[in-house]
């Protein structure tokens, strides 16, 4: 029976007694409550005997005449006698007060009945007494009512609470006997199945395994010894030693039974015994054991008996082996040893020790037997050992060892020397930049930290020290899963990692850090040791370095593309002149037919459209030509404003913000701030389609070297900031970083040229400055251009604008032209004009028509650009001869040829291309006007 | 989820049983076509007449109101005045109707009707008023006087309260036995209501008055107010009775009944409810 069982049954048994218990109790409450009730049944019966003989006793005491029925002495006797009962009942009850009033009520009642005659007062006096009475016997009655019922309602109370506790218990009782005879029952499977598992061990031990009592006499064996004994075992039962074996023998094994019965425990033997079963002679090894009860009384000897004549023949034969080796190697002085790989333990044989002056006896080890080699034999030893239990090869050296006896000196000088190194390594570790650390392989302790841990972590090594995990707590929360996980394979080798920290203070750190794992000579994982790097301004000036080279890689683009678009601009403006020459002059020709005289006008429209697109493209190709001229900015805005609010519609308010103190002069083509600021106007009215706040302000800023790398494109300087903003849909990050590129719009087809931005950047550069852009989506845009500060003293001659005179004249131009569309539309529109032309498609044709021509050249009307020699060249070797020539340069764009990034050069003249029949004639008559008119004429 | 169930169920089934037992002080003497009423004598609430027929102010309109409730038959009930209450709340009675004057003590053990009338009190005392005697307070503060009143009325409370001790005090089971002993001179005043005395007056000419002129108890509750009792929780009962009342009170039935009773108009009760008088 377990212990839970027993514990069951003590409650089942102590549950029931509860039950018991509380029966007898509702059988006693039962007794009470009804001896209770027949004593109250009692009380109240007197009681209303009573109220009946005091009727009974009034109406004969009040009607007794002495002759009739009723009697007076009868009735005063039956009310004395419920008087008594009256007072005896009230005495029964609490409180005593109420006696005491029952009583003199009763007297008085008595007092009156004795009175004869029965005058009115005496009757009153009874009939008052009579009701005083019968209220008190009344209220008595009430009372021993309702005592009972308290009575009753107790002992109901406590006989319910009795029967639900006993019936609660008996339940109980009931579940816990049932539980009980469960757990009973698995404990009865359980060992039953413990007594089957211990007689198959028995059954299938190989040893003789017997149980004999304090008479010798068998009681149990198992299949192995009945084997022995040569019969089965159920036959053995019962017998003794001697109907078993032979008589000596018997007499042997009991001599060893009491043996162990006098030893009080196991007894063991060898003996040799003739097996029944075979005839085999064996040696058994047998263990002799006394058994007793609880009380320590004998209860028999267990003996088990097993079989080892193989066994000791073998070991004569291993003993008989090793005395001979022994001899053997002494003679040869030869030895060998052994140590585990694992833990270092080791044995050597007596003459390995000897060879080593140590004492057999002692055990050795690994560490000891290499502490005979010193310098270069100890690492070759070491090598071929590893070798040896690496890649399982043998190894065969020869070696020089020192003695045991002789080696103090060395050993302190080898300390010594390792002192020395220790130190040397720490000196290093100390003073280097990078932080050198040491951990123990599980990365529980910091062996050591290098004093560079405090200044870039700003924490001191005594607390890393003290708490290694600060480590890890140090890495910022971003980096410190994957350096977490990468710190697992520091044991592996291969661990480098860049991360960043936190400093106490909250600055950051980067920090490079790697790891190496150090072994044990035995090949195990000894130490970790790493070298972290502080390595946060390489990487800021990596970064800035890769920043100005985005920079630089956008500033090649927009300049290739630059290119492009103003190769492609030159030659359409060459074409575009051809169209509008021929459109005027066939125009003039077909004045009389309206019908195609509008065609003609449409062409001429289309190509003059085409033209101003050129234009802005050449504007941001930097080809544009500019006369640039000191400026005021702020007053260049005002008086665009009338033009912007045009531009801008109704539904978008204009503000305009000034400088707070004089806006420095820049210097600048008004033209080209009127450009961009209208086409930036155009940009945020089409960015704020809803209305909005369109903001113009012009600020001095002054960039210091530190603040142009925000900037693209930025040199420091002093700078006039025309920033236009908008609270428009502003733009994404993608779209910021094309919003430059020409014909990259995010307008709808047909709104936008894609050229808006592009120009202001084209103008932006060419006037030395540059373009800031800040959006992002739902915030607006701000279009900043930055122009340099005009030096003062410095200023440009601005060119002078001619008035048109378009009139005719008869002198000789040269015309030089490469285009020979362009040349014979030059040459038609001039003779129209009046004027006799030399026409030539390239300078020396040029040249060579003006020597072969006897006529003056009046003026020289030439191409900028053209392969081979180009206009100005040109125009200088024509005036060798012709000093004050003047020169009318036509061109699709300025090239370096006449103008120095598009400035013109002063008192250049230079129509540009294409240009209407009208502005040529102007532009002709007046270079040849101005030669006129000047001094230097010839 | 089950327990809370379980509630509703219970709570259905509180209000099946209350509907079932519900209350029937009504509906039980309308089928049965008789209702119990209890009476103690005292003129001239309930008397008998020299026939055997009980009558007076209490019980001649409580067989009015009671055949307007449809119900054709009085048991009537007597007893002493003390048993008046316990008759009612030990079930022998439905109604009591004798003269119980409206208090706080009686309205925790009974349901009043609305009062009937409103009555001054009275003293009565040997012809010639020999202690020339004036008001309650008066002849309870003289304590060589004996003073007689019914058992568990209002004026023996009201003597007690004045502080007139028990040996002062003469209870008396009814009206009559009073007279008897301020007569015999065992006692020198009966305390009753002013009309209780005065029918008693003009039932027994004899050597008896009332004390004039006669200044009414105040500072005690207040006096005077007569109605039914009732079981408390007999609403329906009380409610049609109440209803009963409200068109009998001074209609032409109650003023003839009033007159044959020599009850003075004046004694009329006031709108005062029932409530209101005990506050």
């Amino acid at each position: 029976m377990t212990a839970r069982n027993r514990a069951l049954r003590a409650v089942v048994f102590g549950v029931a007694a509860v039950a018991g218990v509380a029966c007898l109790v509702v059988l006693a409450l039962h007794l009470a409550q009804r001896r209770a009730l027949a004593r109250a049944a009692a009380e109240r019966g007197e009681l209303r005997q009573a109220r009946v003989e005091l009727a009974h006793g009034a109406l004969h005491a009040v009607l007794g005449r002495g002759d009739g029925p009723f009697d007076p002495e009868l009735g005063r006797a039956r009310l004395a006698q419920a008087l008594v009962a009256i007072e005896e009942s009230s005495r029964r009850l609490e409180p005593a007060a109420l006696a005491a009033e029952v009583a003199a009520d009763a007297d008085r009642l008595r007092e009156s009945l004795v009175v004869v005659p029965v005058t009115p007062d005496v009757a009153a006096r009874v009939r008052i007494g009579l009701h005083a009475v019968e209220r008190h016997a009344l209220r008595l009655d009430a009372e021993t009512l309702q005592r009972r019922d308290r009575l009753a309602a107790r002992q109901d109370w406590l006989f319910d609470w009795m029967l639900g506790l006993a019936a609660l218990a008996l339940t109980a009782a009931v579940f816990g006997e049932l539980a009980s005879g469960r757990a009973r029952e698995a404990s009865e499977r359980a060992l039953l199945a413990e007594r089957v598992r211990l007689r198959t061990l028995l059954d299938t031990l190989p040893d003789a395994v017997w149980l004999k009592d304090p008479d010798g006499i068998y009681r149990g064996a198992n299949p192995a010894f009945g084997r022995l004994a040569g019969r089965p075992e159920a036959e053995l039962l019962g017998g003794t030693d001697f109907d078993l074996f032979e008589a000596e023998q018997a007499r042997y094994f009991q001599e060893r039974d009491r043996a162990a019965i006098a030893a009080g425990g196991p007894v063991m033997n060898e003996e040799w015994v003739v097996s029944r079963d075979d005839g085999r002679r064996v040696l058994l090894e047998t263990i002799k054991t006394p058994t007793f009860d609880g009380q320590g009384r004998l209860t028999g000897v267990l003996g088990i008996a097993r079989d080892i004549t193989a066994r000791r023949r073998a070991e004569g034969l291993v003993e008989k082996q090793g005395a001979l080796l022994a001899r053997t190697s002494t003679l040869a002085h030869v030895g060998g040893w052994e140590f585990d790989v694992e833990t270092g333990a080791g044995a050597w044989t007596d003459e390995v020790a000897r060879i080593h002056d140590l004492d057999p006896e002692v055990p050795t080890s690994a560490e000891i037997g290499l502490g005979f080699f010193r310098g270069p034999h100890r690492a070759v030893l070491e090598r071929a050992i590893r070798e040896a239990i690496e890649e399982r090869r043998p190894y065969d050296l020869e070696l020089e060892m020192v003695s045991a006896r002789g080696d103090v000196t060395e050993r302190r000088q080898a300390e010594e020397s390792l002192r020395r190194s220790e130190e040397l390594l720490r000196q290093l570790a100390e003073n280097v930049q990078e932080v050198f650390w040491i951990t123990d392989p599980g990365k529980r302790q910091v062996l050591y930290v290098s004093p560079a841990y405090e200044r870039i972590w700003g924490r001191s090594v005594a607390s890393l020290l003290a708490d290694p995990r600060s480590w890890l707590a140090a890495v910022h929360p971003e980096d410190r899963e994957r350096v977490t996980a990468a710190m697992l394979r520091q044991a592996e080798g291969g661990y480098d990692e860049e991360y960043r920290i936190v400093r106490p203070d909250g600055s950051f750190r980067v920090i490079h850090d790697r790891a190496f794992p150090v072994r044990s000579a035995g090949g195990g994982l000894a130490r970790i040791v790493g070298i972290a790097e502080d390595v946060t301004e390489a990487r800021d000036a990596l970064q800035q370095r890769l920043a100005l080279q985005e920079q630089l890689r956008h500033a090649q683009k927009m300049e290739a593309i630059g290119r492009l678009a103003g190769g492609v601009a030159h030659d359409f403006n060459n074409m575009l002149g051809v169209i509008l020459g021929h459109a005027e002059l066939a125009q003039k020709q077909v004045a009389a037919d309206p019908g195609l005289r509008r065609h003609l006008e449409q062409i001429q429209a289309a190509a003059e459209r085409s033209a101003a697109l050129t234009r802005q493209l050449l504007a941001f190709s930097r080809k544009q030509t500019i006369a640039p001229r000191p400026i005021d900015l702020d007053a260049e805005v005002r008086r665009t404003a009338t033009l912007l609010r045009r531009v801008i519609g109704e539904h978008v308010e204009l503000e305009l913000s000034g400088a707070a103190s004089p806006p420095w002069p820049v210097c600048a083509d008004p033209s080209q701030i009127d450009q961009v600021l209208v086409n930036l106007a155009v940009n945020a009215r089409d960015a704020m389609p809803e209305g909005g706040r369109l903001t113009v302000e012009t600020a001095n800023v002054s960039l210091e070297p530190a603040q142009v790398q925000q900037f693209t494109e930025a040199a420091a300087g002093d700078y006039v900031r025309l920033a236009v903003s908008d609270t428009g849909h502003g733009m994404d990050p993608a779209t910021l970083e094309r919003a430059f590129e020409p014909f990259f719009t995010t307008k709808p087809e047909g709104r936008g040229t894609g050229l808006g931005l592009s120009t202001v950047y084209g103008i932006a550069q060419q006037n030395g400055g540059f373009v800031h852009l800040e959006s992002a989506p739902g915030r607006g845009t701000t279009v900043a251009v930055y122009l340099p500060r005009l030096a003062s003293g410095e200023a440009v001659d601005a060119p002078s604008v001619e008035p048109a005179a378009a009139s005719k004249g008869g002198e000789t131009i040269l015309l030089v032209e490469d285009e020979a569309a362009l040349r014979e539309l030059g040459q038609e529109l001039l003779e129209d004009l009046g004027y006799a032309v030399l026409a030539a498609a390239s300078g020396p044709e040029a040249l060579a028509l003006a020597a072969g021509t006897g006529r003056p050249i009046d003026l020289l009307l030439t191409d900028v650009v053209m392969p081979g020699m180009n206009g100005h060249e040109l125009a200088e070797r024509l005036r060798e001869a012709r000093p004050g020539l003047p020169v009318l340069y036509a061109s699709g764009y300025t090239a370096d040829a006449i103008a120095q990034h598009g400035v013109l050069a002063p008192g250049l003249d230079l129509i540009e291309k294409p240009f209407t029949a009208a502005a040529l004639a102007a532009r002709v008559r007046a270079a040849l006007d101005r030669r006129a008119a000047s001094p230097l004429a010839p | 989820m089950r327990r809370r169930r379980a509630l509703v169920l219970f709570a259905a089934g509180l209000g099946a049983a209350r509907c079932a037992g519900g209350d029937r002080s009504l509906a039980d003497p309308r089928a049965a076509g008789r209702i119990r009423v209890a009476y103690a004598l005292e003129r001239p609430y309930a008397f008998l007449r020299s026939d055997g027929q009980v009558d007076g102010e209490s019980t001649a309109l409580a067989r009015l109101v009671a055949t307007r409730l449809g119900i054709d038959r009085i048991d009537w009930v007597a007893v002493d005045f003390d048993k008046l209450i316990p008759a009612l709340e030990t079930g022998r009675c439905d109604v009591v109707a004798a003269g119980l004057f409206v208090t706080a003590e009686r309205a925790r053990r009974v349901a009043f009707s609305r009062p009937t009338l409103h009555v001054p009190q009275g003293l009565l005392v040997r012809a010639g008023n020999p202690w020339d005697l004036h008001s309650y307070a008066q002849a309870a503060a003289d304590r060589r006087l004996r003073l007689a009143a019914v058992a568990d009325s209002v004026e023996a409370a009201w003597l007690r309260a004045a502080g007139v001790e028990e040996a002062r005090l003469v209870i008396v089971p009814d009206s009559r036995t009073g007279e008897t002993a301020v007569e015999s001179g065992l006692a020198d005043g009966f305390a009753l209501s002013e009309p209780a005395l005065r029918a008693a007056l003009a039932e027994r000419p004899g050597p008896l008055q009332l004390a004039q002129p006669f200044e009414q108890p105040v500072g005690g509750p207040r006096l005077g107010y007569v109605a039914f009792a009732f079981r408390r929780g007999d609403d329906e009962l009380l409610r049609a009775w109440d209803a009963a009342l409200g068109e009998l009170l001074g209609g032409p039935e109650h003023s003839a009944l009033l007159a044959r009773l020599g009850l003075d108009e004046r004694w009329l009760p006031d709108r005062r409810s029932v409530r209101e008088v005990l506050e």
